[in-house]
């Protein structure tokens, strides 16, 4: 005689998993949720940098894990020295769009000079403008940083400039015609996460052009928060680089910044106060609760009608109780 | 009597006989060229793949298309850069 397995048994057996993940579509881009960058549309809202990568095998294979469709990279001299020097864009995967940055820029005319250069590299004029003079903090310049922007808007660029998380500055740069704006989270490569949470929910709640975290976050949670206030996008490079295993933590920020958007798209609740609960779970039906002072029973005939009055009050007390 | 410099006329160099020469910077470093070379046959001889690199030739920046068609002059400043991994 075979035994059948309880209900239970049978939703927990490995023939009869869950579907989990695979089948919940939370691994795939969100469904017609594209990211648009000057009318181009993305699939996904994680940008990767490939710098720090400790070889360029394990860079390829993080960008292929994290799902990025956009990826940095900077421009410098050679070095004629070692011309021979392994190529990082042959370790791009096809198909990824190239975002040259103007990194190493202390003013506009640098960043313009570089962004020329990454536009006759790339064959794109998709150019993450970086003007950052402070050697110390890599703090991007908001006074050349404008200046770069209108120049290379005139010469006819797609511009997506890192910025200080300021809403002023933000509006301005989206006046100058960027197609997006790229506030930090925290100074460049810190892994110290969204310290500028605050600003970073003013600029979104202002912004016509895509706003796209850059800078700072740490962990995929970090990601997770960006993406819950509203970014459209995220853009991550040493956390992955630097984590002992990039390859498995692009995948988690590739998820976590999924399920950020997901989280946003799907409308907050916000919080509630600090001091009270609410209960999720129904404040009606204890076990061990007096049967007479909710229900009239047999054994207390003479107060049926009293009871029956208690029975229509309890359900609206019980209500009071969640209400309150 | 005081020593003094000679003319530069007395020691100027007799001018190179032969092929013309020029005197282009190549990332800050001054170096002989065959006056009128290709830009192409310069990066082979640097050992730069075509296309793994840009080239910015007295200040602007080349397509491909244009870097085929250049040719060397004295005095051409050139940077020659290349992407590489950066956030």
């Amino acid at each position: 005689m075979s035994q059948v397995p309880s209900d239970r048994a049978r939703r927990t057996s490995e023939s009869s998993r869950p579907p989990g993940l695979a089948a919940t579509g939370a691994v795939e881009p969100v469904e017609s949720d594209e990211l648009v960058i000057a009318a181009r549309p993305y699939g996904s809202r994680l940008l990767v940098g490939t710098g720090k990568f400790a070889a360029h095998e394990v860079m390829r294979d993080s960008l292929l894990a994290s799902g990025a469709e956009i990826v940095t990279v900077a421009l410098r001299r050679v070095d004629l020295a070692r011309a021979g020097a392994g190529d990082v864009l042959d370790f791009v995967p096809p198909g990824m769009t190239l975002l040259p940055n103007t990194s190493g820029a202390t003013d506009a005319a640098q960043a313009l000079r570089l962004a020329r250069l990454g536009r006759a590299a790339t064959g794109t004029g998709l150019v993450k403008l970086e003007v950052t003079p402070d050697p110390r903090t890599l703090a991007p310049d908001p006074i050349e940083t404008l200046r770069a922007a209108e120049l290379m808007v005139a010469d006819g660029f797609t511009v997506l400039p890192y910025c200080s998380a300021d809403p002023v500055l933000a509006r301005r740069l989206e006046e100058a015609g960027c197609a997006t704006v790229m506030p930090l989270g925290s100074w460049i490569g810190s892994n110290r996460g969204l310290r500028t949470r605050d600003a970073i929910e003013a600029i979104v709640a202002g912004a016509g052009v895509p706003v796209i975290v850059d800078a700072g976050l740490g962990v995929p949670s970090d990601a997770a928060e960006a993406m819950e206030i509203g970014a459209a996008a995220v853009l991550v490079n040493t956390a992955i680089a630097v984590a002992a295993d990039p390859v498995r933590m692009a995948r988690a920020f590739a998820l976590a910044t999924i399920a950020g958007r997901l989280g946003y798209l799907a409308g907050q609740a916000g919080p509630g106060t600090a001091a009270a609960a609410s209960a999720s779970s129904p404040l009606t039906g204890f076990l061990g609760t007096p049967v007479q002072a909710a229900f009239p029973t047999a054994s207390a005939p003479a107060t049926a009608s009293a009871g029956s009055a208690a029975c229509g009050n309890a359900d609206a007390d019980a209500d009071d109780r969640v209400a309150g | 009597m005081v020593d003094r410099p000679p003319p530069a006329s007395a020691s100027a160099p007799t001018p190179p006989t032969g092929p013309a020469q020029a005197q282009v910077v190549v990332n800050g470093a001054l170096r002989v060229v065959a006056d009128g070379q290709p830009l192409p046959d310069l990066l082979a001889e640097l050992g730069l793949r075509p296309g793994s690199v840009v080239v910015e030739r007295n200040g602007v920046a080349l397509t491909p298309s244009e870097l085929s068609g250049i040719r060397l002059a004295d005095g051409d400043t050139l940077e020659i850069v290349r992407a590489v991994a950066g956030g």
